[in-house]
């Protein structure tokens, strides 16, 4: 994780700084509520800190902050800020500890109780199994506050705060809830996991899979009130957890 | 002692909370006070509400007076004024769930103790009474007040004037200049519109019930009353919050009953029945439609308000208010006496020291205007779920009649219809698809009755719609009807010259024609194609329930009908 703060880049020049290092990228005649074009508003732009604002020839990382991670473990993709997850953890292969909610998780990890090497597997934290998809910033905080980032990795189908770091897979779709694998998974299972090749993957048989499929029971989820609403109509992460007119 | 707040204030856990809390400039002592929701639903299009900031700070002041910790945050809501008669009101029960819905978001998001709700008009009231009951967390509802009456050529005048002065108008009775003249003197303050309306009427029931202070239904905003009123809200609060007293302690079966009768007492709004229906859904008792037939028929009418009258709320302040008018039924027997209230002490004992001060305003039960109450619940052959008429506002000679169908797919087919001279003595207008599936939102059709009366047809012409009337509405006008049309309610299979036979005193609404026929045109029947595809209204068409259920929207998917 760097050391600046959104101060910083302000000083730096801000957003159009940004826009203009990174120039070549941009659809320069998109429309903006500035009445000038994207391109003119990066041209316009002072940019002058290569500290804050690195160039295209000179990036701290070649590629971008976000990953989108798919796989069996999630057929519709998952989401890791890698630029905040230590880069000997974007390959990692470990067994699954499995918790249904990210209160269970906090108590385990806090007492000490998972192994360093494992995959926390926090589920049934999505739009509709949370409901609404909470941060799951306490459990990730907790990590790396005693120092399981470096070891330990985190996969969920709630969602993170922007604060988050580590290597923590969320957004996982489908959930869990809907009867995405993430319900499948059982303690001690091995998690596959590989930032650079976009995988997350449960390493278990299709038909030891399709098994538990036939067995697994879906939740409850609250009826009354806004988040029966919520429960009631929302999309998976993939969809951008919006609310459908009417359910099916 | 563990509060609800401690969730957000207490233990290492929540240290980057309470660093948030400082960032607001709170102190140690705020943390370890109760955290009191102050909801403020101030703005600048309502004006109603346009004061409400004024309000909302006397809460503040009377919380922090006793030892509470104010956090004020904001309500949307619509004027159904300037919502009447176009799009906008579509919008306007629906957004009764969008308010209670956020109200719940704030409340549970942040864990807050208690609420102090700052309302005034006619879907933030009952949106607030709605998500007190479905929170139940200590909560107390302080209203704005209404308006003044206004004056023009020598008359009390409120802003049912104006909406009448179109048909007025149209008919040629009115000039240009007085319609000028008029509308620029008819709502002379700020506050809720001077008539018994649907926002007085619901500032009315929520003292009625039980959960806002004596006054809050009838003290004008322009009194001071109303900054007393609200500090001592917001004294109170703290209170409630130590002694952990909830919304359903205090919203049982008989204070909903209180609220009924009082309602049939002073002639309130049809929309009362829709929004105390959906309180009772809230606070999860099992109420029917029928509940308030039964109160209707054991309740002798006492103040003949605006619309049905010519007293204006200030009138009713004046009288003595609810507190009277519960003091007077009481002596029928027809108040629940022994109930909780937000004062700290029953309803009995808040209107022990209460009389009439004004006996043509607030009658006594010996000398009613009439002996049943206001409202009245018709079912028959075109509504098996109910319609629902305001009777205190129906002229004697249209109580009971037969009338010839002129029958229209929407509210503005029928104004144009009306104001173009088609429409003719003996007829009633039917307006369907304006139910809350079908309009969708179940719009006020104002401006249909309204433009009757402007036109000089209000004595002969009745209405029947599965969409709404305002509370300001009179006249033969029956609403609610359900099952609405677009669901495939008999009143979609009506068809203009059917002649509908209407006995308001004998709780009838009934088309003449045959089971047999009914039912061949309902095997021909399709209904109108949805209204709304996208955006908050087609989510609402799609899950709002029929307005003998209070029109709340519901979740089917697991199985919650």
């Amino acid at each position: 994780m760097g050391p600046n703060t959104i101060n910083d880049l302000h000083s730096a020049g801000g957003i159009p700084a940004v826009l203009k290092s990174i120039r070549s990228l941009l659809k320069a005649d998109a429309l903006t509520v500035s009445g000038k074009t994207i391109g003119e508003v990066a041209d316009a732009a002072e940019w002058s800190d290569t500290r804050v604002i690195h160039s295209l020839e000179d990036p701290i990382r070649p590629d971008g902050g976000l990953a989108v991670l798919w796989g069996n473990l999630a057929p519709d993709g998952s989401l890791v800020k890698k630029s905040a997850a230590t880069p000997k953890m974007w390959v990692h292969e470990g067994p699954a500890r499995v918790f249904d909610s990210m209160e269970a998780a906090t108590a385990v990890v806090e007492a000490g109780g998972v192994e360093p090497g494992s995959v926390v597997v926090i589920r049934y934290e999505g739009p509709v199994g949370g409901p609404g998809m909470r941060e799951m910033q306490m459990i990730t905080a907790i990590m790396s506050g005693m120092g399981l980032s470096e070891t330990t990795a985190l996969v969920t189908d709630g969602r993170f705060s922007g604060s988050t770091r580590g290597p923590c897979i969320g957004y996982v779709s489908p959930e869990a809830a809907l009867g995405g694998p993430l319900a499948l998974v059982e303690d001690g299972d091995r998690i596959s996991i590989d930032i650079p090749a976009g995988k997350l993957d449960l390493l278990v048989p299709d038909d030891e899979l399709e098994r538990r499929r036939q067995r697994w029971i879906p939740p409850t989820p609250p009826t009354k009130g806004i988040l029966g609403l919520y429960a009631s109509l929302a999309q998976s992460a993939a969809q951008g957890a919006v609310l459908v007119p009417a359910c099916k | 002692m563990t509060r609800r707040s401690h969730e957000v204030t207490k233990g290492p856990r929540r240290s980057a909370h309470r660093s948030l809390f400082y960032a607001l400039g709170m102190t140690e002592e705020d943390l370890s006070s109760p955290l009191i929701g102050v909801v403020n639903a101030a703005n600048e299009i309502i004006p109603g509400h346009m004061h409400l900031d004024t309000i909302a700070d006397a809460a503040k002041a009377g919380v922090l007076r006793a030892g509470g910790t104010p956090i004020e945050f904001p309500a949307i809501g619509i004027c159904d004024g300037i919502a009447m008669g176009h799009q906008g009101m579509n919008y306007s029960l629906a957004s009764r769930e969008l308010i209670t819905d956020s109200v719940e978001a704030m409340a549970n998001g942040h864990q807050f103790d208690g609420l102090v709700m700052v309302t005034n008009c006619d879907k933030i009231t009952p949106a607030m009474l709605m998500a007190a009951v479905r929170l139940n967390i200590p909560a107390i509802v302080v209203s704005g007040g209404p308006m003044l009456a206004g004056k023009f050529a020598g008359q009390s005048v409120d802003l049912l004037a104006t909406f009448e002065a179109a048909g007025n108008y149209a008919a040629g009775k009115l000039t240009a200049e007085e319609l000028m003249e008029m509308e620029q003197s008819t709502c002379p303050t700020c506050g809720s519109c001077a008539g018994l309306f649907t926002a007085n009427s619901m500032n009315c029931m929520a003292e009625a019930l039980g959960l806002a202070l004596p006054g809050n239904g009838t003290i004008p905003a322009v009194d001071s009353r109303r900054l007393r009123l609200a500090k001592q809200a917001g004294m109170r609060i703290v209170d409630m919050v130590h002694k952990n007293v909830r919304p359903r302690d205090i919203v049982t079966l008989e204070a909903l009953e209180n609220a009924i009768s009082t309602d049939m007492a002073i002639g309130g709004s049809t929309n009362t029945v829709l929004h105390l229906l959906a309180v009772a859904y809230e606070a999860e008792l099992g109420v029917e439609l029928e509940l308030f037939d039964r109160i209707s028929q054991r309740t002798p009418y006492l103040a003949k308000m605006s619309p049905s009258g010519e007293h204006f709320m200030e009138h009713l302040d004046a009288a003595g208010g609810i507190p009277a008018v519960m003091k007077e039924l009481s002596r029928k027997g027809l108040i629940h006496l022994d109930l909780p209230t937000v004062t700290g002490k029953t309803v009995g004992e808040n209107i022990a020291g209460t009389n009439i001060l004004l006996p043509n305003v607030i009658h006594s039960v010996d000398a009613p205007h009439r002996p049943d109450g206001g409202l009245a619940i018709l079912r028959g052959n075109l509504a098996p779920d109910g319609a629902v008429v305001k009777q205190s506002a129906v002229s004697p000679k249209m109580l009971v009649q037969e009338c010839v169908a002129r029958v229209f797919d929407s509210e503005d087919d029928a104004i144009n219809a009306i104001l173009g001279g088609q429409i003719n003595k003996g007829d009633i207008v039917v307006i369907r698809y304006e139910g809350p599936k079908g309009g969708p939102g179940m719009r006020e059709m104002l401006l249909p009755t309204a433009s009757l009366i402007g036109m000089g047809l209000g004595e002969d012409v009745a209405l029947m719609t599965d969409g709404r009337f305002s509370g300001a509405t009179r006249g033969a006008a029956m609403g609610h009807v359900s099952p609405e049309a677009v669901e495939g309610g008999p009143i979609a299979l009506l068809e203009e010259g059917d002649i509908i036979s209407v006995d308001i005193p004998g709780r009838k609404l009934n088309v003449k024609l045959s089971a047999e026929e009914l039912a061949r045109r309902k095997a021909a029947w399709k209904p109108l194609p949805p209204r709304a595809r996208r955006g908050y209204l087609a989510r609402y068409s799609a899950l709002v329930s029929s307005a003998d259920e209070g029109a709340v929207m519901k979740t089917p998917r697991w199985g919650n009908e």
